[in-house]
């Protein structure tokens, strides 16, 4: 099920990613500060990946997002994407090209009552995509509209409606067919399926999960829903201000975490399974302020294993020993025994 | 439920409706249960089935004038003086003044907008305690101070100064958490307590909650849509669908044992970490409540179907010890419960 690492080649390659949004004060609106939003970040996806990016409210997952698609300008770092048989830096695109460049990378938002325009029919908003990008005749448009639908499982008669006339979960099957006017290779998530009911939630990602196989699709899985991401994602990735703190394979994530707060990430899962043995690790505090970061690990207020170094010396992600695709930012990662998921008894 | 004889809450045929341009939504039809003191009791369901009504309904705050509870009885058995029937009270009236507060309190899904931005979080909480337990300011404040300290919130003394927005999501929402115990309720309704919350932070209020709860021996009534905070907190499970209760049962009961097609659906369309079987979620979508198909609301949507589903609403029929399902596909094997649901 997992595309093989070594064999697919890469569609997705971030590097050094960074985005910094200034803080103006005054009347004469002076730069005093910078909310690290992300703060040097480095992930790839290949051919067929699905990639989850977890983290708490504030921790830069959905503005890593945006700057891949584009809706962001990065501050610094690459964003290379496969075009043509061969990675290009997408920030520095000429007009052309990165217009190509948009209909390779596509995006679904949280909140389908508000990304589908209320005053356009489903007709005008899944054609839309293609209008501004002038392809095709309306009635070709109308038919590649009708397709995609279909793809969704809707009907074609729902093109003369209007978005208020859907529930949440068709709304959001409308937004995701407008993703796929395209034919797009990558597909950015972010919390795609959050505002769902569960009964409906649990028909989007299956959705998800058939049109992967279907289109050959890569999703770049933003969540902040862990069991959802664990569910849906092939690898997972650990954000914690602004920073990558851990990526690995699902499997590895959530059985031998090799990070303090992914593991205390995945001792705070809610389950339902009311007899679940539980041991919660305690974070103190709250996450710090992200303009102004602590020095060293920027976990190491809230991380039990904190030690002198962890202050001073900020850690680089680096790969597991002995693993391929495994990589984690902790001093003592090597030393440290976590506890992952369980789903023993009492 | 070792105990049947003590009740701290009983409700009964609850039904509060909702007059609006388009028709009457039946918000609550019909519900019935009862909660033991010092006992959590869960009820769950996705938007729209009544479950945050349910709770409005027993602080008798029911979104006037569209919304009124139209039948049943709320009668809470708290007070020292006798029971008492809630929905017999004005919902303005002095008594109900009396009973919301200190018997019971209500906490919310978005701290931000039931704290007031313009006082400060110690004014907020001093409020009731003035006002039930008749304090002086300063004593007032005091109060503050120690019910910050005992939700956990660090540097209290300063903290009782300080407005909502100066404060992060999760100690908001402890602060409401201080504000809604600060007079020792026997009874917490908590709405969606945790759903704003990040799931460390929901992790922190969740145990916050239970050590509260040892502490003081309140009953809680946790209202949510995630299964998965309802495992972590719940003694007892009711499950909501339209306005009406499809299962309850122990905790154990409907997590292991479902029995209505519905809550076995909702378990399905969860994610298990560790499971990689395909998820199985419930066809179609909630009906609309101003047309409401017949006979169970549920058969448009359920698997098990049968004729008998489209033409009679199907009563709860009991499927184990303390465990019963509004399903017919129940109907031969076990015998019609009308005792009330009990907790």
């Amino acid at each position: 099920m997992h595309p093989s690492p070594t064999e697919t080649p890469l569609l997705l390659d971030v590097t050094g990613l960074k985005k910094h949004f200034p803080i103006k004060k005054g009347v004469l609106r002076r730069v005093v500060g910078h909310v690290r939003a992300v703060d040097g970040m480095d992930f790839y996806l290949r051919d067929g990946e699905t990639l989850g990016v977890v983290g708490e409210s504030g921790c830069g997952k959905t503005t890593a997002g945006r700057c891949v698609i584009g809706l962001l300008e990065p501050t610094d770092g690459q964003v290379r994407f496969r075009m043509n048989g061969e990675m290009r830096d997408t920030t520095v695109l000429p007009f052309r090209e990165r217009k190509q460049f948009s209909r390779h990378v596509q995006m679904i938002f949280q909140d389908p009552f508000s990304s589908l325009s209320p005053r356009m029919n489903v007709r005008a908003i899944v054609t839309e995509p293609l209008k501004v990008h002038r392809i095709g005749t309306p009635q070709e448009r109308t038919e590649r509209a009708a397709d995609v639908l279909a793809t969704v499982k809707l009907d074609r008669r729902v093109m003369e409606r209007y978005p208020n006339e859907f529930s949440g979960g068709q709304r959001q099957r409308i937004a995701v067919a407008r993703s796929l006017v395209f034919n797009p290779e990558l597909i950015i998530c972010d919390e795609a399926v959050s505002a769902l009911d569960v009964s409906v939630q649990a028909q989007v990602i299956n959705l998800l999960i058939d049109l992967r196989a279907e289109l050959d699709l890569t999703y770049l899985f933003i969540a902040h829903d862990l069991s959802v991401v664990e569910h849906i994602s092939h690898r997972v990735l650990v954000m914690y201000l602004g920073k990558a703190v851990e990526t690995a394979g699902k499997r590895d994530i959530f059985q031998t975490p090799k990070h303090p707060y992914t593991a205390a990430l995945l001792s705070a899962i809610p389950a339902a399974d009311p007899q679940r043995e539980r041991s919660r690790i305690h974070l103190e505090g709250s996450v710090p302020d992200p303009s102004q970061p602590p020095p060293g690990c920027s976990f190491h207020p809230r991380c039990e294993y904190a030690e002198t170094r962890c202050r001073e010396i900020e850690p680089m992600l680096e790969p597991v020993d002995g693993e391929s695709d495994r990589w984690v930012a902790c001093h003592r990662a090597a030393e440290l025994t976590l506890e992952g998921y369980s789903r023993e008894r009492r | 439920m070792n105990d049947n004889s003590k009740r701290l809450l009983d409700v009964q045929g609850l039904k509060t409706y909702f007059q609006t341009e388009q028709g009457t939504v039946r918000a609550v039809d019909d519900m019935s249960f009862w909660v033991a003191p010092g006992r959590t009791l869960g009820i769950v369901g996705e938007s729209g089935c009544g479950k945050s009504i349910t709770a409005l309904s027993i602080m008798h705050m029911v979104p006037q004038p569209r919304g009124r509870i139209v039948g049943g009885s709320i009668t809470y058995y708290g007070r020292e003086e006798g029971p008492v029937e809630i929905t017999a009270l004005k919902p303005h009236g002095p008594a109900m003044r009396e009973l919301r507060g200190r018997h019971m309190a209500m906490i919310f899904q978005e701290p931000m907008t039931s704290l007031t931005p313009v006082y400060t979080i110690g004014q907020q909480i001093m409020e009731a305690v003035v006002h039930h337990e008749g304090l002086d300011k300063q004593a007032g404040k005091e109060r503050a101070v120690a019910m910050l300290e005992k939700v956990g919130i660090s540097a209290p003394r300063q903290r009782v100064d300080e407005y909502p927005y100066q404060l992060s999501g999760g100690m908001r929402q402890r602060a409401m958490i201080a504000m809604a115990l600060s007079c020792s309720p026997q009874l917490l309704l908590a709405d969606e307590p945790t759903t704003a919350l990040d799931v460390t932070i929901q992790a922190q209020i969740i145990d916050l909650l239970l050590d509260l709860q040892q502490d003081l021996g309140m009953a809680i009534i946790l209202i949510t849509h995630d299964l998965g905070v309802i495992g972590e907190m719940a003694e007892r499970v009711l499950v909501m669908y339209m306005g009406k209760v499809v299962e309850f049962g122990s905790a154990d009961a409907v997590f292991y044992r479902a029995k209505h097609p519905y809550t076995v659906g909702l378990l399905a369309s969860i994610p298990q970490i560790g499971e990689d079987k395909r998820l199985v979620s419930i066809e179609g979508s909630v009906p609309s409540p101003y047309n409401l198909p017949r006979g169970c609301y549920f058969h448009t949507r359920c698997p098990h179907v049968m004729p008998r589903c489209r033409e009679d609403e199907p009563p709860s029929f009991a499927v184990g010890e303390g465990h019963e399902a509004k399903c017919w596909l129940f109907a031969e094997k076990e015998g019609e419960v009308h005792a009330p649901v009990s907790n």
